[in-house]
C-alpha cells in the first residue's frame, strides 16, 4: 500500500474491480408507455487502488444484474488490474475492445461503472470534487425539475403536480401514454392546474407512431410545454426529423443512446433541442461528457437523465450539471429509491433540493462515502428483493 | 421442382404426431461452449487464443427441440444469465410460431437502444425459433424463408491470415487446392504492409481468382484511401471493415474516394443499423452475423433490404459455430441472386464437434456449400458435447 496523500497519479495502480448488484421492489410502481416497474436492479462497482483510494460507480443494469457483474468481472476487470487508476481514457479504449461489434448495449453500461468509478478515484486523489476536476462553468447548484407525474387518474395526477409545485419544484415532468386523446387532455389538464408559472414538459418513453406524435405535439405547443421527451422510438431517426418539421414544442432525448456516435445524428441535424444522456448507460463521465461536448457545439442543450438509477449516478449526473456549459436542467426523481435513499452518507437530490436546486458537493470526487453493508443488504441472493 | 426432402426423419426432434392447435415453449436453456482454438486468429483488432460463444436450446409441449446460437466471444456466462433471468421467463408458455410477437417481447428485456450482448441473446432465441419452425412444418428454413431452389450456396475460403509472407502463400495454395475461387484475406495495421502483402497474395493466386481484403477497422481515413486504392490496383473485389464500424460518416466519405467496392456489417446489431450505409450506397457488399444481428429475422430482413438497394449479402460466420454458418446459408439460398457466405477454414471446434453435420470447410466443393434439405435448420446437436465443452 503507497500513502495516497503522497502519491503521484502515476503511482495509484488499480488492485481490484467488484461488482455489486442490487435489487429492490420499489415502494411506488413506476408506470411508463414503456412497461411497469416494481422491481428493478442496478449495480454498483467498486474499484480498489493501492493507496487506499476505492472509487465507485453505477452501472444502469434494471433486470438481469448478475449478468453485468459477471461481464464486469470476467470481460473488464482483467483489463484494469494492474494499471494506472489515472489513465481513464486508455481504460475506456481498452473495456471498448472487450467485445467487437458496435458500441452498444450491456458493454457500455458496464464501462459506464467502471469509468466513474475511476473518476470517483481521480478526484479523491487530487483532493477535488468531479465538478472542479472537470474543468467546467463553477456552478455550485444545478437547477432541478420533478419527475414525474406517473399516468394515473385525473385526480391522482393533480394531486402528483400538486406535491411537486408544493416541494417548490418550478418545472415538473408529466408521463404520457400511447392513447393521443387522453394523454393531449392530460396535458391540457395539467398545464390548467399548474398556471403558467410552473414549466411543464412531457415524457411519451417512445409511445406514438409519428401520426400520433405530431396530434400530441400540436395539444403540447397549444399548452406551451417545454420539451417532447421520447415520442418516438429512438432508432426512427428519420422519424424525429419529419415530427420537428411539424411541432413547435422542443424535442428532447437521449436516455436511450450508449454512445457519441448514437447521439450525433440527431445533434447535427439540430433535431433535438435538449439531450438527455444517462451517465450510468452513455459510457460514465468519459463518453457523457463527450457527446454533451459534442451537443453545446451544436447549439443543444443538456439535461441528464437518472430515472430509476441510484445515488451514485444521481451524483455523478450532478458534477457533470455543474460543469457543463450548455446545461439546462437536471431531473429529480423523487420515487424514495432504497438505491438513492439508503446506500449512501449524502441525502438524495429530491430531500436536498431547495427552490428546485439542489447543492453540488464539495468532497473530493464523487463526494459521498457508500454504506457497503446496507449494499449487501440489496444484493438479490439476500435481502434484495 | 427443386429436390427438397421433406419427410420427418425422427432424428431432427420432430414428434411423431403433433396436432393443429399452437404449441407451446416449455423450456429455453443456454449453455456456454468455450474452447482453446487449435492456431490462433490473428486481426488487426486482435489476437484470438481462446474464444466461447453460447448455445440456446428451445423445447416444446409437442417435443420439437430448437437449437439457437449466439455470437459471444467473451463472459459467456454473462449472456447465460441474461437468457436464464430476462429472456427465458418472456419466453416459456408462449407460442414458438409468433417469432415476431417474441422478438418485440425480447427486445423490451432491457431499456436503451437495441444493441449489444442483449440483441446477441435475443438472435439464438430466434434461430432456435426458426429451427422449431421449420420442424413443425416439416420445411427447411430456407423453403419458409421462400427460397425456390436448394442450389449450393457459392462460398468464398475465409481467410489468409496476417502472418508471414511464406504461410499467406501455403494458405493461397491450400484454399486454391479446395476448390475455392474465392478467397479472403486478411490485412493489418500498417497501410504499406498491406498493400505488399495484397499484391503478394493475388500473385500467388492468379488472375482468376475473386480476391476480397478484410482490414478489421485497422486505418484512419486517408490510410483507408491508400489501401484501398492499392487493393484496387491488385484487382480485389471489396474492402471490408476499413474503419471503426461506427464511423458511418468515415465511410461515406472514403466511398466517395475510391472505386473498389466496400463491404461491412457484421458489426451491427438489427438490420436498423444496416440502413444508413445501404441507403447512401457507401457499401456495395453488407456481411451480418446471423448470431449477432438479431437472428434469422433481421438478418433476412437486413439482407433483402440491401438486395433493394443493390446491395449484395454476404454472410459473416468467421469464429462462430455450425449453427450460424447452417443459418446463413439458409437466409443466403433464400436471398439468391449474388448472395453468399464465408467459409471460415480454419479448424474451430464450434463447427465440428457438435453436430451431426460436417462443416463448410469439410463440405464445400467447387467453392459451393448447400444449405441441409431437411426440415429446421436440418443438423443435429449433440448436446452432451455442448455441455462437455462448457468446462473448458
Amino acid at each position: 500500500m503507497i500513502d495516497a496523500a503522497e502519491a503521484t497519479a502515476d503511482d495509484v495502480v488499480i488492485t481490484d474491480v467488484i461488482a455489486h448488484p442490487m435489487t429492490q421492489k420499489l415502494p411506488r410502481p413506476t408506470v411508463t408507455s414503456w412497461g411497469a416497474y416494481d422491481r428493478v436492479s442496478s449495480v454498483l462497482v467498486e474499484v480498489r487502488t493501492n493507496a487506499g483510494i476505492t472509487g465507485v460507480g453505477e452501472t444502469l443494469g434494471r433486470f438481469a444484474p448478475k449478468a453485468y457483474c459477471e461481464l464486469i468481472e470476467a470481460a473488464l476487470r482483467p483489463r484494469l488490474v494492474g494499471k494506472p487508476a489515472a489513465a481513464i481514457s486508455r481504460h475506456w479504449a481498452a473495456m471498448r475492445r472487450a467485445l467487437s461489434g458496435r458500441a452498444g448495449g450491456m458493454l457500455i453500461e458496464a464501462i459506464a461503472g467502471v469509468d466513474i468509478a475511476l473518476w470517483d478515484i481521480h478526484g479523491k486523489r487530487a483532493g477535488l470534487p468531479l465538478a472542479t476536476m472537470l474543468g467546467g462553468v463553477g456552478r455550485s447548484s444545478v437547477d432541478v425539475y420533478a419527475a414525474a407525474v406517473n399516468w394515473g387518474t385525473d385526480a391522482e395526477a393533480a394531486v402528483e403536480l400538486d406535491r411537486y409545485i408544493d416541494a417548490g419544484f418550478r418545472q415538473v415532468k408529466v408521463k404520457i401514454v400511447s392513447d393521443v386523446a387522453a394523454s393531449s387532455r392530460r396535458i391540457e389538464q395539467l398545464r390548467r392546474r399548474a398556471g403558467d408559472a410552473v414549466a411543464l414538459c412531457v415524457d411519451a418513453n417512445w409511445a406514438y407512431d409519428l401520426e400520433g406524435a405530431i396530434e400530441v405535439g400540436a395539444a403540447l405547443d397549444a399548452n406551451g410545454y417545454v420539451w417532447f421527451e421520447e415520442p418516438l422510438p429512438p432508432e426512427d431517426e428519420d422519424g424525429y426529423r419529419a415530427l420537428q418539421a411539424r411541432c413547435r414544442t422542443p424535442l428532447a432525448a437521449g436516455e436511450s443512446n450508449y454512445v457519441t456516435a448514437q447521439a450525433a445524428p440527431l445533434i447535427e441535424t439540430r433535431t433535438l433541442s435538449v439531450l438527455q444522456p444517462d451517465v450510468a448507460r452513455s459510457g460514465g463521465i468519459t463518453e457523457t461528457r463527450r457527446m454533451v461536448d459534442f451537443a453545446a457545439a451544436h447549439g443543444v442543450a443538456y439535461a441528464p437523465h437518472i430515472g430509476m438509477c441510484g445515488i451514485v449516478c444521481e451524483t455523478a449526473s450532478v458534477h457533470l450539471a455543474a460543469a457543463m456549459p450548455n446545461f439546462r436542467i437536471m431531473e429529480c426523481e423523487t420515487d424514495g429509491s432504497a438505491f438513492k435513499t439508503t446506500i449512501s452518507d449524502l441525502r438524495p437530490g429530491s430531500i436536498r433540493q431547495r427552490d428546485s436546486m439542489v447543492d453540488v458537493p464539495t468532497a473530493p470526487g464523487l463526494g459521498l462515502t457508500i454504506d457497503w453493508d446496507a449494499v449487501a443488504a440489496l444484493h438479490p441472493n439476500h435481502g434484495g428483493a | 421442382m427443386n429436390a427438397l426432402h421433406l419427410e420427418e426423419p425422427a432424428s431432427h426432434g420432430v414428434p411423431a404426431d403433433c396436432t393443429s392447435r399452437a404449441d407451446r415453449i416449455v423450456s429455453v436453456k443456454a449453455y456456454p461452449v468455450i474452447q482453446k482454438l487449435p492456431q490462433p486468429t490473428e486481426t488487426s483488432w486482435g489476437r484470438y487464443d481462446r474464444i466461447s460463444m453460447v448455445m440456446v436450446e428451445v423445447a416444446t409441449e409437442d417435443g420439437f427441440s430448437g437449437a439457437g446460437e449466439v455470437l459471444a466471444r467473451f463472459a459467456p456466462h454473462a449472456y447465460c444469465e441474461l437468457i436464464d433471468v430476462a429472456l427465458a421467463p418472456r419466453l416459456v408458455g408462449q407460442d414458438p410460431s409468433d417469432i415476431s410477437g417474441l422478438w418485440a417481447s425480447m427486445r423490451r428485456a432491457l431499456s436503451g437502444r437495441a444493441c449489444g450482448i442483449l440483441v446477441e441473446a435475443i438472435s439464438g432465441i430466434d434461430i432456435a425459433l426458426w429451427d422449431i419452425r421449420g420442424k413443425a412444418a416439416g420445411l427447411p428454413v430456407q423453403a419458409l424463408l421462400g427460397a425456390e431452389v436448394s442450389d449450393a450456396v457459392p462460398v468464398y475460403a475465409a481467410s489468409v491470415n496476417w502472418a508471414d509472407d511464406g504461410a499467406a502463400r501455403e494458405q493461397v495454395k491450400a484454399f486454391r487446392e479446395a476448390g475455392f475461387d474465392r478467397i479472403k484475406t486478411k490485412i493489418g495495421r500498417s497501410p504499406r504492409a498491406a498493400a505488399t502483402r495484397a499484391a503478394l497474395v493475388r500473385e500467388a493466386a492468379g488472375d482468376d481468382v475473386t480476391l476480397y481484403a478484410d482490414a478489421n477497422w485497422a486505418y484512419a481515413l486517408d490510410e483507408a484511401v491508400y489501401v484501398g486504392d492499392a487493393l484496387q490496383e491488385a484487382g480485389y473485389a471489396w474492402f471490408e471493415e476499413p474503419l471503426d464500424a461506427d464511423d458511418e460518416a468515415g465511410y461515406e466519405a472514403l466511398a466517395k474516394r475510391l472505386r473498389i467496392p466496400l463491404a461491412a456489417g457484421e458489426s451491427n446489431f438489427t438490420s436498423i443499423q444496416s440502413q444508413r450505409l445501404v441507403r447512401s450506397g457507401a457499401i456495395g457488399v453488407l456481411q451480418p452475423n446471423v448470431t449477432r444481428a438479431g437472428g434469422i429475422s433481421e438478418t433476412f430482413l437486413a439482407a433483402r433490404h440491401a438486395r433493394d438497394h443493390g446491395v449484395a449479402y454476404a454472410a459473416h460466420v468467421g469464429m462462430s459455430g455450425i449453427v450460424c454458418e447452417t443459418a446463413a446459408l439458409h437466409v443466403a439460398a433464400a436471398i439468391g441472386g449474388g448472395a453468399q457466405v464465408e467459409c471460415a477454414m480454419t479448424p474451430n471446434s464450434f463447427k465440428s464437434k457438435i453436430a451431426s453435420l460436417d462443416p463448410g470447410y469439410v463440405r464445400a466443393a467447387k467453392g459451393r456449400l448447400a444449405a441441409p434439405s431437411v426440415p429446421g435448420l436440418g443438423l443435429d446437436i449433440d448436446w452432451d458435447a455442448v455441455r462437455r465443452m462448457g468446462e473448458a
